[in-house]
């Protein structure tokens, strides 16, 4: 052992021993458990309950049990392939191996043997992400027990070592991008192209959970790459024979040993530029969250990643004062149109969710449970199209030199977002209904109608003030943190308090042999009340929110 | 009087910033506010401005009690304060089309922007992010967003800031242009030669209380 090594010996285990003994740090996450698990016990067991008897109806139990275990392979392989990429492009800015603000500020100008320092990070991380995937495993487990009559051992121990697998991979594989500037720039440059890879998968179990047979392209997609071993440990693809599980595990077991030697060993080059502009980041994002300033994280996150893809397309300004709120909506999404990719990503896969929801109850009354979640993914897709309103409400003062009221403005920030929201809900609506057999006039009229109300929505979120944190721990009840909680979801909230009966209302009335279009019309007239007080509560809150900045 | 501030305190959280301030400017007239930091500038101009009500006092815009959310105000004031703050995704030219066709001049804002834009020197940069400015530079864009518009009163808090001496030397001869098309300008700085470049009255300003104000050939006569 030479000088350094038995320099960096001492000072670690001093540090340890300064930071309080294991015991104590196991206590910290005992209590953070305890409190999580007492708030999930008193608020969110009526919500798991609803989830769980929403799922285990009979008709769904059989007819997605049917479809989800010979398509779980190629599914799984899509969720590895989607993790493997996350974690990836995660480790461009931020990467598993993180140093805290202190231990930057004193450990890295030292003479300490920087592998020594970093192992032990590597390794807690990579142990970190085996637990928590393998706890995803078991919450897959639950699902697939859920909507399937016979799961067996050999499946629910499957699904949980695939969580595992999928964790140490993912995050050994961040850890080469982080510690490489090869790998990095190979992933900084390339990594948009597996993204095909998870959309041909995602694309072959959709098929395959029709109920085609396996074809030679699911074989070939499941054992050209680590996704299809990885994914066949719960659900081999030739069920009836060990041969494939044995081999899938035997390559999973040394892909897991090759990509975490490899991820140990080149931990270790990870310059102090890297750790200490990584630990600024942190701290910012970290200092951003727990203000209950999303936002600001995520546009941290965004600017370290190199800025969102944009365009340079020009569009001539207005003559009329009347349309430039509009035109400066119009222009932040031909400038970022990834905000209406989005946007017509949630909108199609609200649409879906509602559709399979009809598809799979017996008469034809989606539970409210697929109700829900479909109408939530109509808010995010609204949420994506309201960036400039965000932008105003960081900064009120960026619209001083504009005649306009700033409630005003949040008013007429409406209006591009409606209009966009409901151009690809009637797209998405009539794709999805003709495709589950529906009128097509109907299923695109449902989305139009409801698109005022979820722009509306996200924009009594967007215009809000500061989260009141201080909320929290207020009172033993927590009625504080439920408070702040309300304050941070009130656009959700409103989104399924008013479109989630309102819709189950349009299939119980067509049930009932009301005319499509009187449902419809009823279903339009409840939107149009409640975007309009909607639009109340967008005015007032912008006001409050422009007198509170000055 | 277009603008009258009187008998004006103010307090941030007990603590009192300005005291017993009274001022006011005619269409025309140029007032700089002078001071060190921490003098009361900045407070006083963001009540001149209705962004804040004084805690005592009051503060008159043509005889009216300035609100930053009247419309009246809001078309007529133009007020540049704190740091320059732009959309990401706006060129420097779309900030300035925005500002005017806002002011129901669409037809003519291409070419009031071109023109606000070569008047700071920001020409060749008009197509680009305000992002990749300088920091002389956003202030100078910063400005024009607010000269390139029509207003009776403009409110400019240490204007001068990240410029270099040419163009404060035009800034200088810019506020002389204004006074003359009957705009009025009220300005704080540190910078007594800026004052003396382009204001008529000075108010000099100490620990929230006016300590000297006149005439500016008088109040700054012999300080250099």
């Amino acid at each position: 052992m030479t000088r350094d090594d038995r320099l960096t010996r001492d000072v670690l285990s001093w540090l340890r021993a300064r930071r309080g003994s294991r015991r104590v740090v196991v206590r910290r996450v005992a209590w953070v458990a305890y409190v999580a698990a007492l708030f999930t016990a008193i608020y969110g067991w009526p919500v798991v309950l609803w989830v769980v008897r929403s799922l285990e109806t009979e008709h769904l139990r059989g007819k997605a049990g049917d479809a989800l275990i010979p398509s779980l392979p190629l599914g799984l392989a899509c969720v590895f392939v989607v993790v493997l990429i996350g974690a990836c492009r995660n480790a461009l800015w931020h990467g598993p191996v993180v140093l805290s603000g202190p231990d930057v500020a004193w450990l890295l100008s030292t003479p300490l043997d920087r592998a020594r320092l970093l192992w032990p990070r590597a390794a807690t991380m990579i142990a970190g992400a085996a637990v928590t995937g393998a706890l995803a495993g078991a919450l897959g487990a639950v699902l697939v027990n859920a909507v399937h009559p016979h799961p067996g051992a050999r499946l629910v121990f499957g699904m949980i070592g695939f969580g595992a697998a999928t964790g140490v991979i993912a995050i050994a594989a961040a850890t080469v991008v982080e510690a490489s500037s090869t790998v990095a720039r190979a992933v900084r440059r390339y990594w948009f192209a597996a993204l095909p890879l998870s959309v041909v998968l995602a694309a072959l179990t959709a098929v395959r959970a029709s109920g085609r047979p396996w074809i030679w392209a699911d074989r070939v997609a499941v054992w050209v790459g680590p996704w299809g071993w990885v994914s066949q440990l719960p659900a081999p693809v030739d069920r009836g024979s060990d041969a494939s599980a044995v081999v899938s595990l035997l390559l999973v077991g040394l892909l897991g040993v090759v990509i975490v030697t490899l991820a140990l060993r080149t931990v270790a080059g990870l310059t102090a530029d890297s750790l200490r502009s990584r630990a600024r980041l942190e701290g910012r994002v970290v200092g951003d969250l727990y203000v209950g300033d999303a936002r600001s994280a995520r546009l941290e996150i965004q600017q370290a990643r190199g800025g969102a893809i944009g365009t340079r397309l020009h569009i001539g300004v207005p003559r009329s004062r009347y349309l430039v709120v509009a035109w400066r909506d119009l222009i932040a999404l031909v400038r970022a149109p990834g905000r209406i990719v989005w946007s017509a990503f949630f909108m199609t896969a609200g649409a879906l969710i509602i559709g399979i929801g009809v598809a799979a109850s017996a008469t034809h009354d989606p539970a409210p449970a697929a109700i829900a979640i479909g109408v939530l993914c109509g808010y995010w897709a609204a949420t994506a199209l309201l960036e400039v309103g965000r932008i105003d409400n960081d900064r009120p003062a960026i619209t001083a030199q504009l005649p306009m009221r700033f409630s005003a403005i949040a008013r007429r920030h409406v209006v591009v977002p409606t209009f966009v929201l409901a151009g690809l809900g009637a797209v998405a609506g009539a794709v999805v209904g003709g495709r589950f057999g529906a009128s097509v006039w109907a299923s695109a009229i449902g989305p139009i109608a409801a698109a005022p109300v979820l722009v509306g929505a996200a924009s009594v979120n967007v215009y809000r003030r500061a989260t009141p944190v201080e909320w929290v721990g207020v009172d033993p009840y927590g009625f504080g943190f439920a408070f702040v909680v309300l304050w941070l979801l009130i656009g959700p909230i409103l989104s399924l308090v008013v479109l989630v009966p309102a819709t189950a209302q349009i299939f119980s009335a067509v049930r009932d042999g009301t005319p499509p279009a009187a449902a419809l019309g009823d279903f339009a007239t409840v939107c149009v009340a409640a975007a309009g007080v909607e639009l109340f509560l967008v005015t007032s809150r912008s006001s409050g929110r422009a007198r509170a900045n000055r | 009087m277009l603008l009258r501030a009187e008998w004006v305190s103010h307090q941030y959280g007990g603590v009192e910033v300005l005291r017993d301030v009274g001022c006011g400017v005619r269409p025309g007239e140029c007032l700089a506010l002078v001071g060190a930091n921490g003098a009361g500038k900045s407070t006083l101009l963001r009540l001149l401005a209705g962004r804040e009500q004084p805690s005592q006092g009051s503060v008159y815009f043509q005889d009216n009690v300035i609100n930053e959310d009247d419309r009246f105000v809001r078309r007529n004031v133009a007020a540049v304060l704190g740091d320059p703050i732009f959309y990401p995704d706006l060129t420097a030219r779309e900030h300035l089309e925005l500002v005017v066709a806002a002011h129901g001049q669409g037809s003519h804002a291409t070419e009031r922007a071109n023109q606000a834009l070569h008047s700071f020197g920001l020409s060749e940069r008009g197509d680009e992010l305000p992002a990749k400015f300088s920091a002389g530079q956003k202030q100078a864009l910063f400005l024009a967003t607010a000269l390139v518009r029509p207003r009776l009163l403009l409110l400019m808090d240490e204007p001068e800031q990240h410029l270099d001496p040419e163009a404060r030397t035009h800034l200088a001869d810019r506020f002389r242009e204004l006074m003359r098309e009957g705009v009025a300008i009220v300005f704080s700085t540190h910078q007594p030669d800026l004052a003396r470049a382009a204001a008529d009255q000075v108010m000099i300003m100490e620990d929230g209380r006016v300590v000297n104000s006149g005439p500016t050939a008088i109040v700054l006569h012999g300080d250099s």
